[in-house]
């Protein structure tokens, strides 16, 4: 096939030279006058002098007016018609060429789209409406595990997602598709031969002619396989985790109503002991020192006892209280403990220094507890000096706000720093300084319910030092 | 007004714990005569003026009722709702007196109406204090309310 571009100067130089031709041709006849043409016939004969043959000179002369306008007239006619072939020719030409580029642009790009069909990672199903053909590209091969099923339903051995429950042939995604439904991510478990399961979202949808008219089905699905065992098992521990969780909170509760029978089942005979041995002391008559000594002992103890009750019910109630986080300014909620703490014992001198003291995000009771807990302590552990001296301060550590209560106390061998923080734990006697081992230990657990470490410093008889970190204040 | 009433109710299962409230009451320097009374249908018979207490009827109603919780045949919490929703007996003031320290216990009391709630002490000079406290306040601060009000 001639390249379009030769044909159209093939075309041009023809009709060129015949019209340079035909211009020539009449330049030559029309360009002769009289004299010349009379020479030429005197020169050959034909005319031997203007005035011999007056006649045949006129006849000669009409001969070649007609000729030279016959000459005209065929060239103009010529020249029309050439012109008249050349534009038919170039539109001709023209429109071919269009045809050609069409024809061409539309073969690259069914090129192109088969590429894309062949390539992507979705896996791509067409059927016709009647299901009898099917065409699918590799991807839908491969992720089905073979090439699918005629018949309109594209994928044999469709299940639900569940992967137990078969998709009735009718309502496979394909087949809703080619009856003209559209069918939007639908996710589904295909069971191959060899068990293996793939799960796939799906969506499917009508094929439709130029006229609208219903043609087909496609469906086009991925392989999620990994995402959705990925999913289940998300699903399954978070499942266990729920379990266990509920199973922890069940066992706390239980925890704390032992807590709370074991201490109102105690708390009552306490009393009672309590109670009638003050009675019993009041009918003493003065003189029976010992006795009274007996009944005392019998009355500290029982005081003991009543207070380990209800520290350790604090304790317990703790765990499953829920944390009112709001912003809590530390330095009045320390200066009203030490105010209450010297109130019951007015006769101790006593100072505190607080410095400056960011704002903390917490429960602001619980954040008073750890508090007036730490300063009780410092005071009841420097009660020996002649002035119990202690001081709040702060400073920071990795984002959170370090908060510490330093006192001039006795102090503790640092080697038993790691039990100050246990329940029931006692670095001294109870002879030496009262309290039930519980305080501490609450402290731990409110800081720890919040975020944060505990930690103390000390030196034997140098005074001791207590850390707390919490979260700071949120910037409102 | 809900009359002159001269009494203090004592609601305690606990022969031993009442014998220490009494005394507790007592030591308060109350002038009003204190009723033990040893279960929670008691409670409800002599405050209505019903059964072993009619001729109680039309007596004024205490000027205070200590409520221990856990008592038998009815118990402090129903005796609790049952004066508590009764236009009749609504008026009068209600303590809790128990040794739960159990935070559903607060709440449910308080949701049926109680006035305070107050947990006893295991020291008897701390009983002394807190049940002598709680009389005072509502025998002597707290104005009665006008009866069905």
């Amino acid at each position: 096939m001639p390249s379009p571009s030769r044909l159209y100067w093939l075309t041009l130089g023809a009709a060129a030279a015949l019209g340079l031709f035909c211009f020539f041709g009449a330049l030559d006849l029309s360009g002769l006058d009289r004299t010349q043409a009379g020479l030429q016939a005197e020169y050959i004969g034909l005319w031997p002098s203007a005035a011999a043959a007056p006649g045949l000179a006129r006849q000669f002369e009409e001969t070649r007016r007609f000729m030279k306008r016959a000459w005209i007239d065929f060239v103009l006619l010529a020249g029309f018609g050439c012109g008249l072939v050349g534009a038919f020719t170039l539109l001709a030409v023209g429109e071919r060429r269009q045809r050609f580029d069409l024809e061409s642009r539309e073969a690259e790009n069914a090129r192109l789209r088969d590429l894309v069909f062949d390539s992507v990672a979705e896996g791509i199903i067409i059927t016709d409406a009647a299901g009898g053909r099917v065409v699918f590209n590799p991807s839908a091969e491969r992720i089905l595990g073979g090439p699918p099923q005629r018949g309109g339903t594209g994928v044999k051995g469709l299940y639900c997602a569940d992967g137990r429950t078969p998709v009735p042939i009718d309502q496979m995604p394909l087949a809703r598709a080619a009856r003209g439904e559209t069918v939007e991510a639908q996710d589904f478990c295909v069971k191959g031969k060899d068990e293996r399961r793939v799960y796939v979202r799906m969506t499917a949808r009508p094929l439709r002619d130029a006229q609208g008219r219903l043609s087909g089905g496609v469906t086009v699905f991925r392989d999620e396989t990994e995402r959705f065992e990925a999913d289940q098992k998300i699903r399954r521990l978070s499942r266990d985790l729920g379990d266990k969780s509920s199973a922890l909170s069940a066992a706390t509760a239980e925890i704390e109503d032992f807590a709370q029978s074991v201490s109102h089942g105690l708390r009552a005979p306490l009393r009672a002991v309590d109670g009638f041995s003050r009675l019993l002391e009041a009918h003493l008559p003065p003189a029976k020192g010992e006795d009274r000594r007996l009944l005392s002992v019998i009355q500290v103890n029982t005081r003991r006892m009543g207070a380990v009750l209800d520290d350790l019910l604090a304790y317990v109630h703790l765990g499953r209280k829920d944390l009112e986080p709001s912003r809590v300014e530390l330095e009045p909620l320390a200066r009203a403990a030490f105010a209450r703490f010297l109130a019951q014992s007015p006769k101790r001198k006593a100072s505190l220094s607080v410095h400056e003291l960011p704002a903390a995000w917490g429960d602001e009771a619980m954040i008073e507890q750890v508090l007036a807990n730490l300063l009780d302590n410092a005071l009841k552990f420097s009660a020996v000096r002649q002035e119990s001296v202690v001081e709040v301060g702060a400073g920071d550590s990795d984002g959170q706000s370090v908060y510490y209560v330093r006192d001039n106390g006795v102090g503790f061998n640092p080697r038993y720093a790691h039990r100050l923080f246990g329940m029931f734990q006692r670095l001294h006697g109870p002879d030496e300084f009262e309290g039930t081992g519980v305080g501490l230990a609450i402290v731990a657990r409110i800081v720890q319910r919040h975020g944060g470490r505990v930690w103390a410093e000390s030196q034997e008889g140098r005074g001791a030092c207590f850390y707390f970190t919490l979260p700071k204040a949120r910037v409102s | 007004m809900s009359g002159q009433s001269s009494e203090i109710v004592l609601a305690e299962d606990d022969a031993e714990d009442a014998e220490l409230e009494l005394l507790a009451l007592r030591g308060a320097g109350l002038s009003e005569r204190t009723v033990w009374l040893k279960d929670g249908a008691e409670v409800l018979e002599f405050v209505r003026g019903t059964d072993r207490y009619a001729a109680r009827r039309g007596s004024p109603h205490p000027k205070v009722v200590f409520l221990d919780l856990k008592m038998p045949k009815v118990s402090g919490l129903e005796v609790l709702a049952s004066l508590k929703s009764d236009i009749a007996t609504r008026c009068i003031p209600v303590v809790v007196l128990t040794s739960s320290l159990a935070e559903r216990d607060i709440a449910e009391s308080y949701r049926r109406g109680a006035n305070s709630y107050v947990v006893k002490p295991v020291q008897f000079e701390r009983l002394t204090e807190a049940v002598g406290a709680a009389a005072r306040y509502w025998t002597t601060y707290n104005l009665s309310r006008v009866k069905g009000d």
